[in-house]
């Protein structure tokens, strides 16, 4: 399978702190890595540059065949809007907006918001009966799930999840870690960052950072 | 359409949410645009309503015969006067004067139309009563009066220097005006006329003319007649002056609220701001480009500005009412021109007030934010 994702002598550099150091890395389309390390070993920075909110200081990013360190600002937005699906530990729902508001909120910005798009992918996730239901009114599995429909609401090449079952209990982290195999198995590229080794012998291939730097690169 | 459906959704949620922030600006706005709404509304009535009333100060326009004629005609009068619209004329008193005696005491007599010098000259004050018209009736000024040891209910002997014909009259009210009819022996006009032997003649006509000087001017100007018409320059130009000066504090009041109004929303949506960085930082990561960021902003501001504005001018509509009557004891007219003018005075506040907001949320990094530093 082609590479869809590609970081070649990527460094990330602050003041005298390197974020990342010299980071090559390929991701195939299709694949499920799981981004793992302690804190501060610049997984979020990796996965920052990778989702298009940041950009390296030196060396070659390659997005989908397109090389973002060329890209300006707006440009970037485009790309992560097209190509990348965000799902975060901390969910980030809109409060005032339901369920379904907040998957096509994903739409709004993409293309054009489909309530019907938007109530198939709570669907699929198990919660179109919570469609209607404010953030405030679900529990932490279930903005978890809304987070998941949003990012998948456009159809995009990978999907980025950040820890997405750190605030979960056990029994939505099952839940939520079903619906990521389910995306797998339909051939979604997932790169997830997480703590939890369990979950990220679930993945295909996990890569380990420590202190910025790749320490391996290999299979679950 | 789904896409505005949802952009006004969005709208509503970010102005619904924040209820005790968008209450605060909202305010501002209102009292603002109430303050605004108000002045603007005594500001179009004011030059009507000041002009009425300092037309209770006298003439404002002076009529007198041509340079080779001694006297004007009724007729010539009349035909000036019809050249204004009905509205503007408030009214004009002719007047004929002649040197007459009674008893030892040498006076000037003026003849003139007393229901006219009332309108005219509102400000004479009579002790006893106006004289009716056509009548041997007289007022005397309350010098010509001490002069000549006579009140209100005496008669006295007028003698016409020139021509030596005499009446007799009777003095019912004694004037004061602080002018130079103080001193005179005032009489209707026909009566003056026939004494003097001046049948039909006027010398002089003051006018009291609604308008500010230079619609009185442009007025005189275009007059096609013999006659003198000009405009008592000293009581137009004072006219003018308090307008302009009452114009200048209007201005003054309005750029004082305008600042600040806009200091006090901005401080709010500054806050709000801060409030939202999250929300921002999720839009911008979902893929919320300036623009988008930019239209929802706006949007925020101007059906702020709108409803801030909506109530502003119903406020200020009654705050006039109250400045109306308190100072010029009548009420504002209403004018439609005010909402509009009110409205995207209140619009144009509200955005401008964002735009540093929306500065600082453009400038909102998502991968810092979403991360909770």
């Amino acid at each position: 399978m082609s590479d869809i994702v590609t970081l070649q002598d990527v460094y990330k550099i602050y003041g005298k702190v390197h974020a990342l150091h010299n980071i090559n890395i390929s991701i195939a389309s299709g694949e499920w890595v799981a981004v793992m390390g302690p804190s501060g070993s610049g997984k979020t920075t990796m996965m920052n540059i990778i989702g298009c909110m940041d950009t390296p200081t030196k060396g070659s990013v390659q997005i989908g065949g397109i090389e973002t360190q060329k890209l300006n600002g707006a440009a970037l937005t485009k790309l992560r809007r097209e190509k990348i699906g965000l799902v975060f530990q901390q969910f980030h729902l809109v409060p005032h907006l339901t369920a379904v508001e907040n998957v096509m909120l994903a739409q709004y910005y993409h293309s054009m918001p489909d309530e019907q798009e938007a109530l198939q992918a709570l669907e699929r996730v198990g919660l179109a009966q919570r469609a209607e239901h404010l953030p405030k009114q679900l529990s932490g599995g279930e903005q978890q799930r809304v987070c998941i429909a949003r990012a998948l609401i456009n159809y995009p090449s990978i999907i980025l999840a950040d820890e997405p079952t750190g605030n979960l209990d056990k029994a939505n982290e099952r839940i939520v870690i079903d619906i990521f195999n389910q995306l797998h198995n339909e051939g979604h590229t997932i790169i997830m960052v997480t703590h939890d080794p369990k979950v990220g012998q679930l993945a295909q291939r996990q890569i380990e950072l420590d202190h910025g730097q790749l320490v391996c690169s290999g299979a679950a | 359409m789904l896409k505005f459906r949802m952009y006004l959704r969005l709208l509503k949620g970010a102005v619904t949410k924040r209820k005790s922030r968008m209450i605060i600006s909202l305010l501002a706005i209102a009292l603002g645009s109430a303050v605004i709404s108000a002045l603007v509304s005594v500001y179009f009535d004011m030059g009507v309503k000041m002009r009425k009333e300092l037309r209770t100060y006298g003439a404002n326009v002076v009529v007198a015969p041509s340079p080779k004629k001694d006297f004007i005609s009724a007729k010539e009068l009349e035909s000036v006067m019809d050249t204004l619209p009905k509205d503007n004329l408030i009214g004009y008193a002719p007047y004929i004067y002649g040197v007459v005696r009674t008893g030892d005491s040498r006076l000037v007599a003026a003849g003139t139309d007393f229901t006219q010098v009332k309108k005219v000259s509102p400000y004479w004050h009579v002790e006893g009563q106006w004289p009716d018209s056509d009548t041997k009736s007289i007022l005397v000024g309350i010098a010509a009066a001490r002069q000549l040891g006579v009140g209100p209910g005496d008669s006295i002997i007028i003698m016409s220097e020139e021509n030596k014909q005499w009446l007799k009259a009777e003095v019912t009210g004694v004037v004061e005006t602080g002018g130079t009819e103080d001193n005179q022996i005032i009489m209707s006009l026909n009566i003056a006329q026939q004494l003097l032997d001046k049948k039909g003649k006027i010398n002089i006509a003051y006018a009291s003319v609604l308008g500010d000087i230079g619609t009185v001017e442009r007025w005189t100007t275009n007059l096609d007649s013999d006659l003198r018409v000009e405009p008592v320059k000293k009581i137009s130009q004072a006219e003018g002056k308090i307008l302009e000066r009452i114009r200048s504090l209007v201005y003054l009041v309005v750029i004082i609220i305008l600042g600040s109004t806009l200091l006090c929303v901005t401080t709010t949506a500054m806050a709000m701001i801060m409030e939202r960085r999250q929300e921002i930082a999720l839009k911008k990561a979902l893929g919320a480009d300036n623009k988008s960021v930019i239209y929802e902003f706006l949007g925020e501001s101007t059906v702020l500005g709108l409803l801030g504005g909506a109530a502003g001018w119903i406020i200020g509509y009654g705050l006039a009412q109250g400045i109306g009557l308190s100072v010029f004891n009548s009420l504002v007219s209403f004018r439609w021109q005010v909402i509009p003018a009110v409205l995207a005075t209140a619009v144009l506040l509200s955005c401008i007030a964002c735009l540093i907001p929306i500065n600082k949320a453009l400038a909102v990094d998502p991968a810092v934010t979403l991360k909770g530093e």
